[in-house]
């Protein structure tokens, strides 16, 4: 009977060492797989909403990759890009719902709203990733490497030591990029 | 506009700022602002960033996400209409396609109307059908079916018109809290009734789930979309909606394949048999176990999963969660549940009949325990609802150690929480098994040499009420026991009349060392930086911005408070874990086992506990340079 729940592992671990060693195109095939999984994953996070204690939030991307990726065949490197990856994928499902509801219930524009007005995250999460998202793009134009930082922490939920381990970074200055894009944020956020 | 080099030297500064103490802070600002006061401005704004975390950014972002994506905008608004039907607002949105509070213009009373969505009416038969169904339930006149009105068709839009339920689903209600068992009892027998008449009148219901039975306040339980699932169950090869992928079996649909959630299903339903009464008898037991146990019997991980646990798995048995329950009710759920419909209750007369046996036995039970002489009255506590709490308040007596087999029936009250043990003294009572709530005022403080230098620690408790995700009203102080809803969130604040070295634990499920996992809570990366020392009246709140919150519906959250005037090695070490990488659990066998040994070894030596309810705290006090406690947090 298990076996009829049969995981595409394969195709996912092959496309990610297609896409490792240059295989532009495996990346186009990939990002459906991902997105898939993810919105998946999201939906059903929501239906436990009751779960998670505040102290352990569960990443959705360790969980898509647990379910997507074959365990035993996949190199730290592949693991590594696919966090990489569904980060990326995470924020543009995210922003893009966000925006997407946002333009439907006001006329489209002016989307900068003050923290105040939004309240807190949980009420309007949708205005507030929004800004995050244009934050980031500001953030990103001086420092990239902070904005891929926060990119990974935040929207792939990977730990310091993982994201680390995406970027080449020691963990003291992933620790050290972080401390300060999340400052400054949260500064913007504010504003 | 910034440049990478006014940024690197703004980051520069804000490094060498966050990690100086207050006064070097200021010291180091105050240069600054002499060279660059525009650069000390933005620096100083991003500390008291770094320092106040409390935005977007400091939560995992598959919290907006799941909001986000699962949300999905209703069709119609409010003042649009339908035939001779005005949309008052959206319900929600069901399997078959969304609902809305309207008013009927004709009559002037407010209706529920549920629009039935394209893909299901697109067929001319299945339509036909389902007019036939929705006609025959319609026509069942039953205190416990919901009334249907009318079934229409406007505009090419097929609708139907019902009475309208204030009142809440009993998937939601259960999202809340346990149900106390005599409730559980009562909506069983209610769901029960519906049922037998409409199988009397030859309907099956086919779909009998918690979003299809609603509660009202006033205690009447109504059974909804009588008819419905027959037309789910023929379209299924159409295109779902959104909502529906993902309850459907992942990537597997076949044709036959139904839509919707899989987790009520009969094991013939999920072979795609023929159905017959039956199929509601073994979906009624799921709920019914559901209710009880606070669990479904087959839920596993995947779909897949799910129907494989319906077809071949025996559900835990029902006592491993809720042991008050009587033995005579998962008699009843167990026959209800057989895999075989031959060897299930034939009817759901006769699971009605044994139901409201048990309820009568019950009453008796309880009539009999109430007339016997009171027992001794340290096994009995009044549990009172703050007055914080909501409308569901609950005044119950609380039994602790009593003939189980006549109390059974009283001990539903379970399940509201009672949140806060106040004051509970962790060597003796943890061995009883049975909850024994201790009301701190009433233990008085236990005497202490004049002489001796007595070390203090005060805690209370801070809760925020949350519905929805969203906090409503302001956070209020734990006074007792209050009904602790299931998203309600808590915060931990403690202080010492002393300066010293404080730790907080959070104690896990044991291992398979035996031995329990511990969590740090404190001191972490975001509060006191990191440091255990703690001076004297000061006050630290975990988390320091955002809500505990409990990640089990049921159960004991243990919190040890390690109040030590010196240098203790064992807790010292636990610091090494409180980060984000580790996220504070001690992972070290060895360390655990250490801190472990150390608990016990000083909570023997209990310290006093006292309660001062005024000021809604609890005050521990010891003589040694050592005090253990813990705080225990009781969730039903």
């Amino acid at each position: 009977m298990k076996e009829s729940v049969k995981r595409p592992d394969q195709s996912i671990t092959q496309l990610l060492v297609k896409w490792g060693s240059g295989d532009k195109a495996a990346l186009d095939e990939l990002i459906p797989l991902v997105y898939d999984e993810l919105r998946k994953l999201a939906a059903s996070y929501l239906r436990r909403k009751a779960g998670p204690h505040t102290i352990q939030a569960t990443a959705l991307v360790h969980e898509a990759y647990v379910r997507l990726a074959d365990q035993s065949s996949i190199s730290m490197e592949n693991r590594a890009q696919f966090y990489g990856l569904a980060a990326k994928v995470m924020r543009d499902i995210l922003v893009d719902h966000a925006r997407k509801r946002l333009a439907a219930k006001r006329g489209g524009d002016q989307l900068r709203l003050s923290l105040t007005e939004a309240e807190r995250f949980g009420h309007k999460p949708e205005v507030e990733l929004v800004a995050l998202d244009d934050a980031l793009k500001v953030l990103a134009a001086t420092n990239p490497q902070h904005s891929r930082v926060t990119e990974l922490r935040f929207f792939g939920g990977l730990t310091i030591e993982e994201t680390a381990q995406v970027m080449s970074l020691s963990h003291a200055t992933t620790e050290r990029y972080w401390s300060f894009a999340r400052a400054w944020l949260r500064r913007e956020l504010a504003a | 506009m910034e440049t990478p080099e006014s940024m690197q030297q703004l980051e520069d500064l804000f490094h060498e700022a966050a990690g100086l103490g207050p006064q070097e802070r200021a010291d180091f600002m105050a240069r600054v602002r002499d060279s660059n006061p525009a650069l000390a401005v933005a620096v100083e704004s991003l500390i008291s960033a770094h320092e106040r975390p409390d935005s977007l950014i400091d939560s995992p972002a598959c919290e907006a996400a799941a909001e986000l994506i699962a949300d999905t905008q209703p069709a119609l608004v409010a003042g649009q209409v339908v035939g001779h039907y005005q949309i008052v607002t959206p319900l929600g949105k069901g399997g078959m396609g969304e609902v809305y509070l309207a008013s009927d213009t004709k009559l002037d009373r407010k209706v529920a109307l549920k629009l039935l969505p394209a893909e299901f009416t697109n067929h001319k038969d299945l339509l036909r059908r389902f007019i036939q169904e929705a006609k025959a339930a319609s026509s069942l006149n039953h205190p416990n079916i919901i009334t249907i009105h009318e079934i229409g068709q406007t505009d090419g839009v097929h609708f139907i018109a019902t009475e309208f339920i204030d009142g809440q689903t009993l998937k939601r209600r259960m999202t809340r809290a346990r149900l106390k068992f005599a409730d559980v009892l009562d909506v069983s027998i209610q769901v029960a009734s519906a049922l037998q008449a409409a199988h009397a009148a030859g309907l099956v219901h086919r779909d009998i789930k918690p979003e299809n039975i609603m509660l009202r306040p006033d205690g009447y339980v109504k059974v909804l979309d009588f008819g419905l699932a027959k037309l789910t169950e023929k379209s299924s090869q159409s295109k779902a909606s959104a909502s529906e992928v993902d309850t459907m079996v992942r990537g597997h649909t076949k044709p036959g394949t139904v839509l919707g959630t899989v987790d009520y299903m009969s094991p013939e339903q999920a072979r795609g048999k023929v159905l017959d009464q039956r199929t509601d008898v073994f979906s009624l037991g799921i709920v019914l176990y559901e209710m009880a146990a606070g669990r479904m019997p087959f839920a596993a991980a995947t779909s897949v999963d799910t129907l494989v646990s319906i077809l071949e798995k025996e559900p835990p048995p029902l006592d491993e969660y809720a042991p008050e329950v009587p033995a005579e009710f998962q008699r009843i759920i167990s026959k209800a549940l057989r895999k075989d419909r031959e060897e299930r209750y034939q009817t759901i007369k006769d699971l009605l009949i044994d139901l409201k046996t048990l309820k009568e036995e019950l009453s008796f039970a309880q009539k009999l325990e109430r007339s016997r002489p009171p027992r001794s009255s340290a096994g009995l506590s009044i549990k009172r609802a703050a007055t914080e709490a909501p409308t569901t308040i609950q005044t119950r007596v609380v039994a602790a150690t009593a003939d189980p087999s006549a109390l059974r029936s009283v001990r539903p009250n379970r399940r509201l929480v009672p949140v806060a043990l106040v004051g509970l003294v962790l060597a003796g009572l943890a061995i009883v098994g049975a909850v024994l709530w201790q009301r701190g005022a009433s233990r008085p403080a236990a005497t202490m040499p004049a002489t001796a230098v007595q070390r203090t620690v005060s805690y209370w408790m801070t809760v925020q009420k949350y519905r929805d995700g969203k906090a409503y009203q302001d956070p209020f102080r734990l006074r007792d026991d209050i009904n602790f809803e299931r998203d309600y969130r808590i915060r931990l604040n403690i202080t010492s009349s002393q300066s010293g070295r404080l730790y907080l634990l959070n104690e896990g499920p044991a291992g398979a060392d035996q031995t329990p996992t511990f969590n740090v809570l404190f001191p972490s990366e975001t509060a006191n930086n990191g440091s255990a020392l703690l001076r004297e009246n000061q006050q630290i709140q975990i988390p320091q911005q955002s809500w505990f919150q409990f990640d089990e519906q049921q159960g004991t959250e243990k919190i040890w408070v390690v109040w030590a005037e010196k240098d203790v090695p064992e807790m010292d070490a636990i610091k090494g874990f409180a980060n984000a990488k580790d996220r504070g659990v001690i992972s070290s066998p060895g360390l655990r086992t250490a801190v472990n040994e150390f608990l016990k070894a000083h909570s023997s030596s209990s310290p006093s506990v006292e309660r001062d309810q005024d000021k809604k705290e609890t005050i521990v006090k010891a003589n040694s340079g050592i005090l253990v406690h813990v705080i225990k947090l009781e969730h039903h």
